[in-house]
């Protein structure tokens, strides 16, 4: 499913907090949006998702597929966040529901929005499992039963069991450690990419971002600073405010002799 | 590097919890020292018992089995020599510096509240003497006192607060800094700002030893002197920064490696 944001801005309490966004993400493309903590990162995809603020007031124009979501109606916005639009969140263990069970929460989606009868719903569940690399036992169990890579293997179950065609997946391995985070990286991408769907990948973290997308854009203060081929960007950075992203992403990676 | 004094020890460290089916065991058998002036690199995943060792050594858990001990005394108990020792010459920083702040409190009341406490407020000397301690130690974290001694937590960025929670284990003059995950809350850009207030502290005070806590071997390769990887609770590898960076012997810190790798 396309994206195409324009001219997209935010304001809350008349003060500013995204302005002038133009974005586009095309039909199976996944899309990077980069910046540092307080740029607007989550703000644009909260936006997309229908879900600011009440104090937030809303220009520009957001197309999600043929649906323009700013000043669309809750029950639009809804049936849009349900069917077609996956999200994988930040930190797995606030996302997911603590007193549902791992089965149940991945099967919620698939009961509030689609006219499937049980076991046609508990199949879907089971292949879905299966997909993230998890074991069908762990239906029964509850999120503090899991670790964090496990929790946010059944985010992202969740978020693509209503096999949506974008996915907005908001900095979804920070909370996790260095060799889980590559690994459910890897897992986003290979989902993504089989079912064919578009993704917005929002990280501050340009080693993260080379491995989940091809082409981004750096947000600085509330507006798109650079834009381009993650790797190009990466290779030979222009604008001040990626060539400080990316030389931190530099320092941090391991340098070996 | 002349390898500095012993300061803390661990021997034998052993942490069980639960009994019988949920039996557990966090920390098994594990050995570890630091010495003065050293940073040692604790690294590990998501539930390899970092956290859980890390709380022994402080002497904030008592460890199914094992002996710890700091400055030469033993740390057993709250009475013990060692414990008080502990309390009195190490400091803390945690991952969240917004949780860790007060968030009413200033900048400066917080850097403040530990020599306040030691010291007490009521001699104008010792006043000035923590003005211009807290001046000095915001300084060596590279923020500037005139801008930052006023400001409140929520008027800081992520790397900011960080940096004031590291200014502020200063304030004690501690023998060990303690940092459980400090860089995995915040941005790369402030990651790289605490890595560099962390180095500067070392060089302005050689003696302090310094515990990193990570998850993320590119992270700690600019500060550690030594590194000890930990998994499932017991250590895998051990030895100097730059043997375990490019001579790693087990599969697990090769995965690490592999992880932090671009």
């Amino acid at each position: 499913m396309s994206v195409d944001v324009k001219r997209l801005g935010v304001c809350i309490n008349g003060k500013p907090i995204v302005r002038d966004i133009d974005l586009h993400i095309s039909d199976g493309e996944r899309v990077g949006l980069i910046g540092s903590s307080g740029s607007g990162k989550s703000m644009i995809s909260k936006a997309l998702l229908g879900l600011l603020p009440t104090n937030a007031q809303v220009s520009g124009s957001a197309m999600v597929g043929g649906i323009q979501v700013v000043e669309a109606s809750e029950p639009v916005l809804a049936s849009l966040r349900g069917r077609y639009v996956g999200t994988v969140f930040q930190n797995p263990a606030s996302s997911l529901n603590p007193v549902l069970s791992v089965g149940k929460q991945i099967e919620l989606p698939l009961k509030l929005h689609y006219d499937l009868d049980k076991v046609d719903r508990q199949a879907r569940v089971a292949r879905m499992l299966e997909k993230v690399g998890l074991d069908a036992t762990i239906a029964k169990k509850y999120p503090s039963e899991l670790s964090g890579g496990q929790q946010q293997r059944v985010g992202i179950a969740t978020a693509l069991i209503t096999s949506p065609r974008l996915i907005i997946a908001d900095e979804p391995t920070t909370a996790l450690d260095s060799i889980t985070q590559r690994r459910i990286v890897d897992l986003l991408v290979e989902l993504v990419d089989k079912a064919g769907a578009s993704m917005l990948f929002i990280t501050h973290d340009f080693s993260v971002l080379s491995c989940a997308t091809t082409r981004c854009y750096v947000l600085e203060c509330g507006q798109i600073a650079d834009s381009g081929q993650t790797a190009a960007l990466l290779a030979d950075p222009q604008a001040n405010s990626t060539r400080k992203l990316v030389d931190a992403a530099h320092e941090l990676t391991l340098q070996r002799k | 590097m002349t390898e500095g004094q012993i300061l803390l020890t661990g021997r034998g460290i052993q942490q069980v919890f639960g009994k019988g089916r949920g039996r557990q065991i966090a920390v098994d058998e594990v050995n570890i020292e630091v010495h003065s002036g050293q940073c040692l690199a604790l690294i590990g995943g998501s539930g390899s018992g970092k956290s859980t060792l890390m709380r022994i050594l402080l002497g904030l858990d008592k460890p199914t089995s094992g002996v710890v001990t700091f400055d030469g005394e033993l740390v057993e108990g709250r009475r013990s020599a060692g414990y008080q020792a502990l309390r009195r010459d190490s400091s803390l920083v945690f991952q969240n510096p917004f949780t860790s702040l007060d968030p009413r409190w200033t900048v400066f009341r917080s850097m403040a509240e530990p020599l306040n406490i030691r010291l007490g407020r009521h001699s104008r000397k010792n006043s000035l003497d923590i003005d211009r301690k807290t001046r000095e130690s915001l300084s060596l974290v590279g923020l500037d006192p005139a801008e930052f001694l006023e400001r409140y937590p929520a008027d800081l960025s992520g790397g900011q607060a960080q940096r004031v929670a590291v200014a502020r284990a200063l304030m004690t003059d501690p023998k060990l800094i303690v940092a459980d995950e400090p860089m995995s809350a915040v941005d790369v850009v402030a990651r790289l700002q605490i890595l560099e207030a962390l180095a500067a502290i070392r060089q302005a005070r050689p003696e302090t030893s310094v515990i990193v806590i990570s998850h993320d071997l590119g992270v700690v390769q600019r500060i550690a002197d030594r590194i000890v990887v930990l998994h499932e609770g017991k250590v895998v590898e051990s030895g100097s920064a730059n043997d375990v960076l490019n001579r790693p012997k087990a599969v697990y810190t090769r995965e690490l490696i592999a992880a932090a790798s671009l």
